[in-house]
């Protein structure tokens, strides 16, 4: 195995958790995980004494990864990554208060075990750990705007007032785009002439934008047989665009959404800042929606002062988990292209060799579809790696000494059939959520629960169910956002073909098809996430 | 080290610590609603104030954000922590009595029927959710807008922010349940969470060839 070194430390939580936890029992138990080199139970990790005491002991036993053993991972860890002295993802919370202590308050010997489990799983993970390294780029620093009319010139002349060099685009022989007469004489004609004036704004007529190419950062736009590199693309190309001929192939160029009349919705992301870089892509006017000639400035200033922030900011910076390719085990059978919700994969083809998958670093923001796909495992990710998924699955299904604490319990209670050992999958923005809001409000859900985490649904990989399902666990529950939700664009709809496709499997080999379940979790409703768990857990139980 | 007596307790700290963290280490109790261990101390909610009673004539102060002082004597539950903690929870009933955290607090403190009331809100300021969102997620999507009666947390304009990734961590770390992901102004009507939907679009009725949101074509055929 690794040679990890790692430190577990076993929050009391002033009798939140050592109240229902055997938390001596635990800190005992964990001395004896691979791997840990120290263990010790504090009253609080989250408090400048609990962190100083861990760092104390991280010098004294140079512990290089550490398992906090308390609350949720989502309100702790970015506290504790800061305020620890080891790489934030080489901290790893097992969640016993939430997931343990607060929800299985009346069965303290099962929650105890459980918990056992928990920090088992959360070391295990933690000794596989790799830190992550963020990816960066330079932006080039200079802007093109596509379209003359009010919202381009408007977007313009923001970033050309504040020193941004910019090139103006436009399709027709004229600057004004739909203004009308009246428009022209009623004030608007002055900004056209501002426009063309500005020692800032290189003004290209009668041209179309005939090719992107490169990354976030520096894209190399193709004005005919002229090139040039820009940092950030303001798209002002006014409506209607169902009826203009270029703006599908501007959509295709630049990526951009169309919505069935051919405007550009808004292209938001729904992750955490850190999650991705900044495109530099920006919609204004009416190319996004109907305006009035005022609208379209007030968005176009908006856009260019977005536009303005990414470009002064110099550099992009990716700290997503990263998938990257081994290409010694590449195949080139380009299986993860179309997975990818960011369009971050392209086959590079080579000369007297297959082709090879390139991940474009900037773009990716660790779904992990990617891994899921390839036949050949070429593809891996520092965070939710195979390894550590694995290990996660083999510590929460083979660990013996909890199912005999549920056995003792079981016999005691005069419940006579045997313990099952459900593993719940959860994607952070549902299933996992779900289970933590569950635990903040002590909603009571079967012990025989183990959680994983993921960070999209995504990455429900069949070989981890298979892996879990051949090693002892009774059934597999995958929660994952509903359609529609997903934060990786249809990560979900893909889950949701592969366990469909993997039931047929499971059935077709001996294995009840029932033991699997993928259910649709909303994140803010965490009474759905106890019925529906506690319903298959029931229904495993009698098979 | 810095020593002070918190209870008649003496307590060795380090420098920087609060009365709250001195406590805590100590197994002292101090009831708190706005205060948790990831965020900067906020001292708002006014639940954890504490007697200092050789400071200031004996004045209260809120222990999460009050730094221990060499030779500090703190009571942290005389009759006037008490009264003040009192008037405090009688307050926050007035609005949020259907909130069980709240009735709890208020039957430890020996609080039965408020004097007051006024439009139930489970929301009570206490801005967990909004530092959250800032400090642990870093998006800033919601903040605590307008003044006295009239603050609430709210979106910009109470409409749906962009900004917001749908997290749910301001679900998660609110203490009465007052948030979910779908409407977090209540009142307005605004949400953290739709997206900025496609509109129907038509065929102008005037002109025939421009598409606008058929909301407006009303007016334009009028």
């Amino acid at each position: 195995m690794s040679d990890a070194k790692l430190g577990i430390f076993i929050c009391d939580c002033g009798g939140a958790i050592s109240s229902v936890l055997d938390t001596a029992c635990l800190e005992t138990r964990a001395r004896g995980l691979p791997n840990v080199a120290f263990a010790q139970r504090l009253n609080y990790s989250c408090l400048p004494d609990g962190a100083e005491t861990i760092t104390a002991a991280c010098a004294d036993h140079g512990l290089d990864r550490v398992v906090v053993a308390g609350c949720t991972a989502r309100l702790m860890s970015r506290h504790l990554q800061r305020s620890l002295p080891v790489a934030g993802d080489l901290v790893e919370l097992a969640d016993i208060r939430e997931g343990c202590a607060w929800v299985h308050g009346d069965q303290p010997a099962q929650a105890t075990a459980k918990a056992l489990d928990v920090i088992a799983m959360a070391a295990a993970r933690a000794g596989l750990g790799q830190a992550r390294q963020p990816v960066s780029g330079e932006v080039a620093p200079a802007a093109l705007v596509i379209g003359g009319g009010v919202a381009g010139m408007t977007a313009a002349l923001t970033l050309a007032n504040a020193g941004q060099p910019v090139v103006l685009v436009e399709r027709a022989a004229a600057l004004g785009g739909a203004l009308t007469k009246a428009q022209r004489r009623n004030g608007w004609g002055g900004r056209i002439e501002q426009v063309s004036r500005h020692p800032n704004i290189a003004v290209a007529l009668n041209s179309q934008v005939s090719d992107v190419s490169g990354t976030v950062g520096r894209y190399t736009v193709s004005l005919g047989d002229k090139q040039f590199d820009v940092g950030a693309i303001i798209v002002a190309t006014g409506e209607p665009l169902a009826a203009q001929p270029g703006a599908g192939i501007l959509a295709h160029l630049l990526d951009l959404r169309q919505d069935q009349q051919g405007y550009f919705p808004e292209v938001r992301y729904r992750l955490r800042p850190e999650g991705y870089a900044e495109r530099g892509i920006y919609v204004c006017g009416a190319a996004h929606h109907p305006t009035d000639p005022r609208e379209a400035e007030i968005e176009a200033i908006s856009a260019a002062f977005k536009a303005l922030r990414h470009l002064r900011a110099g550099q992009v910076v990716n700290q997503a988990p990263v998938a990257r390719v081994d290409p010694a085990l590449c195949t080139g059978c380009a299986n993860c292209v179309e997975p990818c919700p960011f369009d971050a994969i392209a086959m590079l083809q080579r000369a007297e060799a297959v082709d090879l998958a390139q991940i474009d670093p900037l773009l990716c923001t660790g779904c992990g579809n990617c891994v899921v796909v390839c036949p050949v495992k070429a593809i891996s990710q520092p965070i939710d790696s195979d390894a550590q998924v694995l290990a996660q699955i083999e510590a929460a299904v083979r660990t013996a000494d909890s199912r005999s604490a549920d056995r003792r319990v079981r016999s005691t209670n005069g419940a006579g059939s045997e313990p099952v050992r459900i593993l719940v999958f959860g994607c952070e923005w549902s299933g996992h959520a779900a289970a933590e809001l569950a635990g903040a409000n002590k909603l009571s859900y079967p012990v025989e629960t183990r959680l994983i985490r993921l960070r999209c649904s995504a990455r429900f990989d069949p070989l981890h169910i298979l892996w879990a399902l051949y090693n002892g666990a009774d059934g597999v529950f995958l929660g994952a956002c509903a359609p529609g939700d997903c934060h990786y664009i249809d990560g979900n709809r893909y889950a949701q073909e592969r366990i469909a496709t993997l039931s047929k499997l499971l059935a077709a080999n001996g294995f009840d098809p029932r033991r699997l379940r993928l259910a649709w979790i909303t994140p803010d409703d965490p009474r759905d996430f106890v019925r529906q768990v506690s319903g298959f857990t029931e229904l495993v139980a009698k098979l | 080290m810095i020593t002070l007596t918190i209870d008649g307790r003496e307590v060795q700290v380090k420098e920087g610590r609060t009365i709250l963290e001195a406590a805590r280490q100590q197994g002292i109790p101090i009831p708190t609603l706005c205060y948790h261990e990831a965020l900067a101390p906020f001292a708002a909610c006014r639940m954890c104030l504490v007697e200092l009673e050789n400071r200031k004539n004996g004045a209260l102060a809120p222990a999460c954000a009050y730094p221990c002082e060499e030779g500090l004597i703190v009571q942290t539950d005389s009759e006037k922590v008490r009264r003040s903690r009192r008037m405090t929870i009688e307050l926050l009933l007035a609005s949020a009595a259907h909130v069980p955290l709240i009735r709890a607090m208020a039957d430890d403190l020996g609080v039965e029927a408020p004097r007051y009331s006024t439009e139930p809100d489970r929301c009570i300021l206490c801005g967990l959710c909004v530092r959250a969102c800032d400090e642990i997620v870093g998006v800033h999507a919601i903040s605590l807008v307008n003044r006295g009666s009239e603050k609430q947390v709210s979106p910009p304009f109470h409409i749906a922010s962009n900004a917001c990734i749908e997290c749910g961590t301001c679900v998660l770390i609110c203490p009465t349940g007052a948030i979910t992901l779908a409407d977090i102004t209540g009142k307005n009507g605004g949400t953290v969470h739709t997206w900025p939907s496609p509109f129907d679009a038509t065929d102008c009725q005037v002109c025939g060839s421009f598409y606008q949101p058929a909301l407006l074509e009303k007016d334009v055929a009028r």
